[in-house]
């Protein structure tokens, strides 16, 4: 090959954002002049290149500070768990929030204070979700939507008083905060939203304060579409002899238009994909090579702000994996190059460049803060400076920031960008364009599925089986309609009730056909409040036909076990229109109807007071009747005990355990589920069992809607796990003491004891409890005794469980705390769900001491117990949502 | 002599006398004593008897099924820790009270008429009772611990929890099953003498003389075996009110809507002996017919158990109809919603379904006409047997699948092997019933011999 220079080699990866894996291409690129890299990925930020080309002729990287909007603006932007910088951002978000919500009284001027979050998008998302103000429109029309907001935001002359619509309110409230505004807008908006974006932010002053542009964490940012369709292109008129595909699956998630499938891969002599699993690009690959996991292997990578962090290996790779370093090193001299020095040596070369960016100003985002908020002394050691010892320096360099997970003073810097000058020109050209639908068809948006992303997650069974944040289904995608086409449609709402098991729904199918091309299975039709009319949205991710044992799409014998795993969407994806189509898709109803499983069947708390959520100005009218009423229900419960209550601060070291949930900055993500899964090895049960309602989650995400399915509001989310009642119900049903009391009031579960009665669970009010109704552990393969947590039993057959409070962790802080003589101090103690949670909703605590953070927070007058009245006195308590509407849209 | 048996077929009773004034001591004897020893055993009784042990086959698949798999194999599920386990077991239970209502209450009242059904009521009771103790050890997750639930001395020094209504339903259950067997025993001791000294075959007299215990029919014996027989109804007649009270706190003592009401002790004996009287007269009728047994168990018999079960039919009625008020009045919006999920739920027919064969089918018996047709009792007492199991559906299902946070709420569904064991249930209580009246006398001998006209002597 090198003697061609490397013609007809060409290589296939994602998109790639380490530093030195891509020098190491620019490198193979410089030796082989002929080869070519090509990028994709089908959920990649095209249009927000374009829309940033666009607007300023260059492409930048938009970073968010959201802990200085005060008013923040979505464009179809998830930015709360679906966007780069997610968890960032979520945290930062919450934070703002609750510093508001969180003070002991609320400040008169607490809905100023407070941020208020504007939605505007097509497909429901968490994000909008927790809105104060959401507006679900058609793909098609949103552009038209946000160039009114921008229209009114540059208008000087329109005196404020006149604001006739929605839009023209949240423009002026928006530009009533210069500077403390923002604009975000998700990746799969079209270009134009995007440019409008940059525009408005622009116009707001926020340039600098709450957005900044950088360079591209990418190594090498292309048109990914365009740089498969050029892959293709060649391919097809053979010009390729020799395919490295590094990652991703491209036989399966390429656009249909453009798919690399095994017609098209025949004319490659020789293909090669590196994959961490044996995939459906496997299959017609002449060489599969195993992957080692990022777990596995040494390699680094750049975080959403451009910080650059270490990855670093927890064990040796198990199946002897390759990682692509090594796989790439084989088109060098140093083939048998390991990657622990390649990384090393990568960024010990680096070493003057960083010294130089040390001194650089920051961007004010992201790491800067990550480091003040870590603990971490975020300086380089002092002699840093003194080239004598430039070896030993980079050597104590190296381990600091092995220790630390990152590269200090790596983010990239704030760069100024102008507009374009002729960027008014490209505004007239796209705004005014309407495209017109044909009669009896639908709008399309696809989208990356909320749990297993865009299929590479789809052999995670803790993935498939954690409920979608909204709908709650798992294990399978549907079709998302409102509830106005669903009956246009022909179908009907998912009924529970026929099948009769736990919570199997069924639900209508339909044929979906875009262009010429449609989805050969069924498609199962969702009807989820708040999509916008005409619109379907389908998930990426799903219809593997080779992922493995757990997400292979299972379609056979329709009647048991459960056919699972989904539709493709990707068989309608063409390039054009990856995000969006509004040609219109063809629905036509089936007779055949479909089983899918969820874990909630009932979305509306009819009437019950289970989830507070108010606005500021509710709260405010309603809070001391609240606070009367919790008094007087605990003084009446009290006094109907014969018993005294048990004293907690008499026993052992004086510790009660209790937590703390706040709704208010609870953004329903699911993370809190996957670590409790994680953490107390809760098994997968399979589709079929989670039907049949028996799912193992300790901690679930209850989703609620206000108002009508036609004008929801919401869905509000509340994470549920075991309230350790202090009167648990549980407990005195028991008839073999397999659930009792501990001293610290834990709600203790005995697995060795139990015998398996059900009535604990019956008998619990909340329904938290879990049982075994098989045996779901795997005891045999010797991978999942290396996943599991050797602190926590692995149950057995028979047995109910739930949370502990994660236990183990109690222990092990006791024990330290013990050995060192001193109490377990506040904070020392994080449980699982607490630990991930990207907005601290969740703390957890020694109630007893009237100084934790715990009992702080349950001291605030919005704190309430989950079926207070029922007198379980639980040991979780929540604290009240509130939502800052904007008064003049909500008069409206 | 005359004046009593004036009183006993005085003009009320004229009709339908308690026994048939045909008979003898000796025609007594031949007639029930003839069923088991010489009498061809008619091919009806082996077709119904290989059905049933076939269904007892059945019910042993199911059993070891659910051993080995696990208990997933039922439509359990959360929030419906219990279903067909619970409800049939609480079925069974309420079917075996007739047996030791009508032995030992119906005892100590004298009521006479009870001696021609009492040994077929508490054979059917025990046997009832022996499914119905099935089912808590079988819808455990790990049944093979079911003897943690008794307080038996151990390394662990645990105790069960003396707290839980489980810990009182072992030994409400247990106790039951005790002194109805002991009951049943004693009362068939000086029959199985009869049987040993008839018999024609050695190994026939060898059994049944090892049962006789020996019994050869003395003053002393009798006087003896009064004693036993009047302290074991003694200790029996509480027992009638307190299995199905403890049963009851199953539910009672839950916090759930639908469980959580003080009604339910009496609501639940009343049901039971309702039952437990529907199951005696389902099964008596054909059998009173096949075996010739009219002169035995008359009109009078089914005329009074009509009128228990009418009586007791009011009762469970009322306790639906007021479970429904105090749904409503009690304010609570869980109780409102229960009942209003009970009656318009996707459960709902079943609800109606239950007020129906339970609470207007019984009213029927109001009319002297229905009580003295065969056909429409038997009917009743199929209708209202459903009806009871429907009743114990629609408190322990419905109650369940939609409590306290909609988020938790699911359905239900038996499943296969729910129907296998439940049918392998009922076939092994046939079975049981074939055996008994195909080898032990199904009256009570001697005791039929003590009222007939001939035993009233003047003293």
């Amino acid at each position: 090959m090198k003697a061609k220079r490397g013609a007809g080699l060409r290589f296939l990866t994602e998109t790639i954002t380490s530093p030195s894996l891509a020098a190491q291409l620019k490198q193979i690129l410089t030796d082989f002049p002929e080869a070519k890299w090509h990028q994709y990925e089908p959920v990649n930020r095209d249009n927000a290149r374009a829309g940033a080309l666009m607007t300023f002729g260059q492409d930048v990287n938009t970073t968010y500070d959201l802990s200085k909007a005060d008013r923040i603006l979505s464009l179809g932007s998830d930015f709360l768990n679906g966007y780069p910088g997610n968890l960032r951002y979520a945290r930062d978000y919450a934070a703002k929030r609750r510093n508001v919500a969180q003070a002991v009284s609320l400040r008169a001027d607490a809905a100023e204070q407070m941020s208020r979050l504007y939605v505007i998008e097509s497909t429901p998302t968490i994000t909008g979700a927790n809105a104060d103000h959401r507006w679900s429109v058609k793909p098609s029309e949103l552009s038209n939507t946000v160039n009114a907001v921008y229209r009114r935001m540059v208008a000087d002359k329109i005196p404020p008083g006149e604001a006739s619509s929605v839009f023209d309110r949240l423009a002026d409230d928006l530009k009533h905060r210069t500077g403390t505004s923002l604009v975000m807008v998700g990746d799969d908006q079209p270009p134009i939203v995007h440019a409008l974006a940059h525009f408005m932010n622009a116009e707001l002053g926020n340039v600098g304060k709450t957005v900044f542009y950088t360079d591209l964490i990418e190594a090498n940012s292309v048109d990914q579409t365009q740089s498969l369709r050029e892959l293709v292109g060649d391919i097809d008129v053979g010009k390729v002899e020799t395919l490295i595909i590094i990652g991703g699956n491209p036989a399966y998630s390429t656009p249909v238009d453009l798919r690399l499938d095994f017609n098209r891969l025949e004319k490659v002599k020789l293909r090669a994909h590196l994959n961490l699993y044996n995939n459906e690009t496997s299959e017609i690959c002449h060489w599969h090579i195993p992957m080692a996991h990022y777990l596995e292997s040494w390699a680094d990578a750049r975080t959403y702000d451009g910080t650059a962090t270490i990855v670093q290996p927890l064990i040796a790779p198990l199946y002897e994996g390759k990682t692509a370093y090594e796989v790439l090193a084989l088109f060098s001299d140093n083939y048998d190059q390991k990657p622990y020095d390649m990384v090393r040596n990568y960024w010990s070369g680096q070493q003057s460049a960083l010294k130089s960016q040390a001194q650089s100003v920051s961007t004010g985002s992201g790491s800067d803060r990550v480091q003040n908020a870590g603990g971490t002394p975020a300086n380089l050691p002092k002699d840093a400076g003194a080239p004598a010892n430039a070896a030993t320096d980079f050597e104590s360099s190296w381990r600091k920031w092995l220790h630390d997970g990152f590269i200090p003073n790596t983010a990239l810097p704030a760069k100024t960008v102008s507009l374009k000058s002729d960027w008014a020109n490209s505004l007239n050209q796209d705004a005014g364009k309407m495209p017109t639908l044909p009669a009896n068809s639908y709008e399309v948006i696809f989208r990356p599925d909320p749990s297993i992303y865009d299929g590479r997650f789809a052999n995670n069974g803790w993935l498939q089986e954690l409920p979608k944040p909204l709908t709650k289904i798992t294990w399978d995608n549907v079709a998302l309609v409102s509830p106005s086409t669903a009956k246009k449609m022909g179908c009907l709402p998912p009924n529970y009730e026929e099948r009769q098991h736990g919570r199997e729904a069924l639900v209508d199918t339909i044929k979906l056909t875009h262009r010429d091309k449609s989805i050969t299975q069924q498609v199962p039709v969702w009807v989820l409040p708040g999509q916008p009319d005409d619109v379907i949205t389908i998930h990426l991710g799903y219809g593997r036909t080779k992922a493995g044992r757990v997400g292979t799409q299972y379609i056979s014998d329709p009647d048991s076990p459960l056919p699972h795993g989904g539709f493709n969407a990707y068989d309608i994806r063409f390039s054009d229109a990856p995000w969006f189509s509004s040609s219109g898709a063809v629905v036509s109803k089936t007779d055949e109807r479909f089983v899918v499983a969820s874990t909630q069947t009932h979305f509306t708390m009819d009437g019950r007071d289970i989830l507070r959520e108010s606005s500021i100005e509710e709260f405010e009218h309603e809070k001391n009747l609240l606070a009367q009423e919790r008094q007087t229900q605990e003084k009446e419960l009290h006094e109907l005990s014969l018993y005294q209550d048990f004293d907690y601060q008499d026993q052992g070291l004086g510790y009660a355990w209790g937590m703390s949930i706040d709704l208010n900055s609870c953004v329903g993500c699911n993370a809190c589920m996957i670590a409790c899964q994680s953490e107390n090895n809760i098994p997968i049960v399979g589709k079929e069992q989670v039907a049949r309602s028996r799912e193992m989650h300790w901690i679930r995400i209850d989703a609620y809607y206000k108002g009508d399915e036609y004008k929801p509001e919401g869905p509000f989310f509340q994470p549920v796990p075991c309230m350790h009642c202090e009167n648990a119900p549980c407990e005195p049903v028991c008839p073999v003491h397999a659930t009792v009391h501990s001293t610290e009031g834990l709600n203790d579960m005995v697995y060795n004891r139990c015998v398996g009665t059900k009535y604990c669970s019956n008998n619990c009010p909340y329904k938290v409890r879990r049982f075994n109704f098989f045996l779901y552990q795997d005891w045999e393969t010797p991978t999942y005794q290396l996943m599991r947590n050797p602190d926590v039993s692995v149950r057995s057959r028979g047995v109910m469980e739930k949370c502990t409070y994660c236990v183990q962790r109690i222990q092990s802080a006791k024990i330290q705390s013990e050995i060192e003589g001193r109490p377990v101090r506040d904070g020392e103690i994080v449980t699982a769900c607490q630990s991930v949670c990207p907005t601290e909703a969740i703390v957890f605590g020694n109630i007893n001491d009237p100084n934790s953070k715990v009992s702080k927070l349950k001291a605030l007058e919005r704190d309430y117990s989950l079926l207070g009245e029922l007198n379980t006195r639980p040991r979780t308590t929540y604290l009240q949502a509130l939502r800052n509407p904007n008064p003049e849209i909500s008069k409206q | 002599m005359d004046e009593k048996r004036d009183d006993l077929h005085s003009s009320v009773h004229a009709t339908h006398p308690v026994v048939g004034t045909e008979l003898t001591f000796g025609s007594v004897t031949d007639k029930i004593s003839a069923i088991v020893l010489k009498r061809k055993t008619p091919i009806g009784w082996f077709i119904g008897f290989a059905v049933s042990f076939a269904l007892f086959q059945l019910m042993m698949l199911a059993i070891v099924k659910l051993v080995f798999v696990g208990i997933g194999e039922w439509g359990v599920n959360i929030p419906i820790g219990w279903g067909m386990d619970i409800l049939n077991f609480v079925w069974w239970i309420g079917i075996g009270h007739a047996g030791t209502l009508i032995s030992a209450i119906l005892l100590l009242l004298r009521q006479k008429w009870r001696t021609s059904i009492n040994r077929f009521a508490e054979a059917m009771t025990l046997f009832a009772v022996a499914q119905a103790g099935l089912y808590p050890i079988m819808h455990l997750g790990r049944p093979w611990l079911a003897y943690w639930l008794f307080p038996y001395p151990n390394t662990m020094g645990i105790w069960p929890q003396f707290r839980s209504p489980l810990m009182w339903d072992v030994f409400a259950v247990s106790t039951y099953a005790t002194v109805s067997a002991l009951f049943w025993f004693v009362g068939l001791i000086p029959d199985f003498a009869t049987l040993r000294d008839r018999a024609n075959s050695k190994p026939f007299r060898v059994i049944y003389g090892m049962l006789a215990m020996g019994w050869r029919g003395s003053a002393r014996h009798w006087h003896r075996y009064e004693t036993a027989y009047l302290l074991l109804a003694g200790l029996a007649t509480p027992l009638v009110l307190s299995v199905h009270t403890i049963v009851s706190f199953d539910f009672a003592v839950g916090i759930i809507p639908g469980w959580h009401a003080t009604i339910f002790p009496p609501y639940f004996v009343a049901g039971a002996i309702y039952a437990g009287f529907a199951m005696v007269l389902l099964l008596t009728i054909p059998l009173r017919k096949i075996y010739g047994l009219q002169s035995f168990i008359t009109m009078r018999h089914m005329n009074n158990m009509a009128k228990v079960m009418l009586a007791t039919g009011l009762i469970v009625f009322y306790g639906y109809l007021i479970e429904a008020f105090f749904g409503w009045y009690s304010g609570n919006q869980y109780e409102r919603f229960m009942i209003w999920n009970r009656m318009h739920g996707p459960y709902g027919h079943y609800y109606w379904a239950l007020i129906f064969c339970n609470g207007l089918t019984p009213q029927l018996l109001w009319f002297k006409k229905i009580r003295a047709n065969l056909m429409w009792l038997w009917l009743i007492s199929v209708v209202v047997s459903i009806g009871m199991w429907l009743e114990r559906f629609v408190i322990v299902v419905t109650s369940l699948h939609r409590d306290f946070l909609p988020s938790s709420w699911g359905m239900y569904k038996p499943s296969q092997w729910d129907w296998a064991m439940y049918i392998g249930t009922i076939g092994f209580f046939f079975a049981l019933l074939f055996l008994f009246i195909r080898f032990l006398p199904m009256i009570s001998i001697f005791e039929m011999r003590t009222i007939l006209p001939e035993a009233e002597v003047e003293e």
